[in-house]
Parts: C-alpha cells; structure tokens; sequence
C-alpha cells in the first residue's frame, strides 16, 4: 500500500536521506510502501556538475551516478514510515527516531549492477526498489531504473547499517 | 509303470514350484530394497503407485553441488576449494556481508526464509548443508 497517496514526496524540500545538495540524486518519493517497495525519481536537467566533464559536448549521465541515485532510492525501503508521510508529527517518539536515524550510516558493501541505455539531459528516471533481505545490521536491496517505460539499469546493492559514533 | 509317471508329474510340478517360489523370492527382494513405498508390480495385477512426488525430496548430494556452487560465487573462490571441512571466516576471511549474501542466495534458490538469528550458523561448509535441509524439511511439514 502506497502510504503517500497521490502526493509525491519533493526530497529537495523534505530532507529524509542523510546526502545532500550536489550528492543528492533523488528529487521525489511517489510510492513507497514501508519495507516492501519505493519509486523515486530523478529528473536529468543537464544542469547537473557532473555534466561539464561527462562529457564535454557529449553529455551522458555517468553509470556510477546513476547507480548512486539507484542506491540512495533503494535505502528509503529502510526509512519507517512516519519519516515519509505527510501526516507526521513531531511526538517524542519521532524526534527519537530522526537523532537515531541520523545516527544510522548505510555503508555500501556490495554491488551488481548492469546499465543497458545511455541517459542523456531532458529525461526523468524511475526507480523501483524492493527489498530482497533486510537484518538489523545490514540489508540487500534490488532496484530497476526506467526511462519512457525502458529498463537502463538494473542491479542489486548490500549496506551495512551502523550507528554513527 | 505307473510309479515311474507319478515320478515325472511330480517333477514336472516341483519345477514349477520352484519357479514360482524364485518368483515370488525375487518380488520380496525388490520390494525390500526400494526405500519409496512404490508398490512391486505383479504381472496382471494394477496397483496404485505411492511414491511422494521427487520435488517433495531434496537429494543432498544435489544440495551439496548447489551451496558449493552459492558459497564461490559470493566469496569469489574456486569451487574445488570448498570442502566438508571448510570454515569460511578462518579459511577465506567471510565477512558478515557476505554470510547475508550467501543466505540470500540459499534464500531465493529453495524459497525458504532464514531468520537473522541463523546467520551465525553460516560458518561452515557443513553447518550451511544442515541448515539449508533442515528448514527445507521444515517447511515442507
């Protein structure tokens, strides 16, 4: 069940994940049903800092970028609910859990992942994430990345989640 | 005379005898030796065969290859190097990201689930086989 409705979530104004400004990849939340499945997305503008040097005149959004946005839209399967919903409210139990979550880095482990299409400035990319194994101390994650309704990307990411000392 | 007649038929019918008591001896012995509860068939007679359904059984040596094949794959390994006596933390240096990776894998390949108090148990070769046959076994019950 899609606990955000018909309201996407603008990730540039509510912040969730603990990146920020340039190594943010996700704009917005569309669906995200709490430990069993996400859709993020991330509009390509061409803007981005990247673009300049990948590459000159030739610009093509980088494998490792977008396999970032892939990872970073991945861990909100791991987000609790109330971090998404529009409906939450600052209780003591919330504020806890917001000092105990930025306590929480998800370290990147593991990858396999396989790029089938270029993306270039103008498109929007839709990330789909679904949780394959999730523990206390770490969790696998599979995402598929489309643009206009093609696969570009597919892989398979572990995290480990530590406290931050 | 008449004795030596009598003498042949009684022949002719212990010969018989004998055969169908070799039959009948071969029959018990085929029966005795199959580990399934298929029934021997007996020429002009239809019985109903019994035996569970082979996906209901996980044969261990196929487990064996499988797990062999699951635990090289994510510790990037030669597959002959896994052995019964293999300990994956002293021998390869397992971490525990790849213990949740390999029972991921173990996971998906027999659709059974393995709790995260488990994941100590994949430490060995041996404890990894146990595992596996013993949830699947559970499962199926």
């Amino acid at each position: 069940m899609n606990v955000l409705g018909n309201n996407a979530l603008d990730l540039r104004k509510t912040k969730i994940l603990l990146v920020t400004d340039s190594f943010l990849f996700v704009d917005r939340v569309t669906y995200f049903d709490p430990g069993k499945k996400v859709i993020a997305e991330k509009d390509v503008t061409g803007e981005e800092w990247f673009f300049k040097g990948h590459f000159p005149g030739n610009p093509i959004l980088p494998g490792h970028i977008l396999a970032e946005a892939m990872i970073q839209a991945g861990t909100i399967i791991l987000l609790p609910e109330h971090f998404l919903t529009k409906t939450m409210i600052q209780t003591d139990t919330f504020l806890r859990d917001l000092a105990d979550r930025a306590k929480t880095v998800n370290y990147l482990t593991a990858t396999k992942i396989r790029f089938f299409k270029i993306t270039r400035p103008g498109k929007t990319i839709i990330m789909t994430g679904t949780p394959i194994k999730v523990i206390s101390s770490a969790a696998i994650m599979h995402v598929e990345a489309h643009v206009d309704g093609e696969l570009i990307a597919r892989g398979d990411f572990t995290v480990a989640r530590t406290k931050n000392k | 005379m008449k004795k030596i007649t009598s003498l042949k038929k009684s022949k002719k019918t212990v010969k018989s005898l004998d055969k169908k008591k070799k039959i009948k001896k071969e029959i018990k012995k085929k029966a005795m030796s199959t580990k399934s509860t298929k029934t021997v068939k007996r020429p002009g007679k239809k019985k109903k065969v019994t035996a569970l359904p082979v996906k209901n059984m996980l044969d261990k040596k196929e487990v064996e290859k499988k797990l062999r094949t699951i635990i090289a794959k994510v510790m990037e390994i030669d597959e002959k190097t896994v052995t019964p006596k293999t300990r994956f933390i002293e021998d390869f240096g397992m971490d525990s990201m790849m213990a949740l990776e390999i029972l991921a894998m173990i996971e998906k390949e027999y659709n059974i689930e393995i709790a995260e108090e488990d994941l100590p148990k994949i430490v060995s070769y041996d404890s990894v086989i146990k595992l596996t046959i013993d949830l699947f076994n559970k499962k199926k019950k």
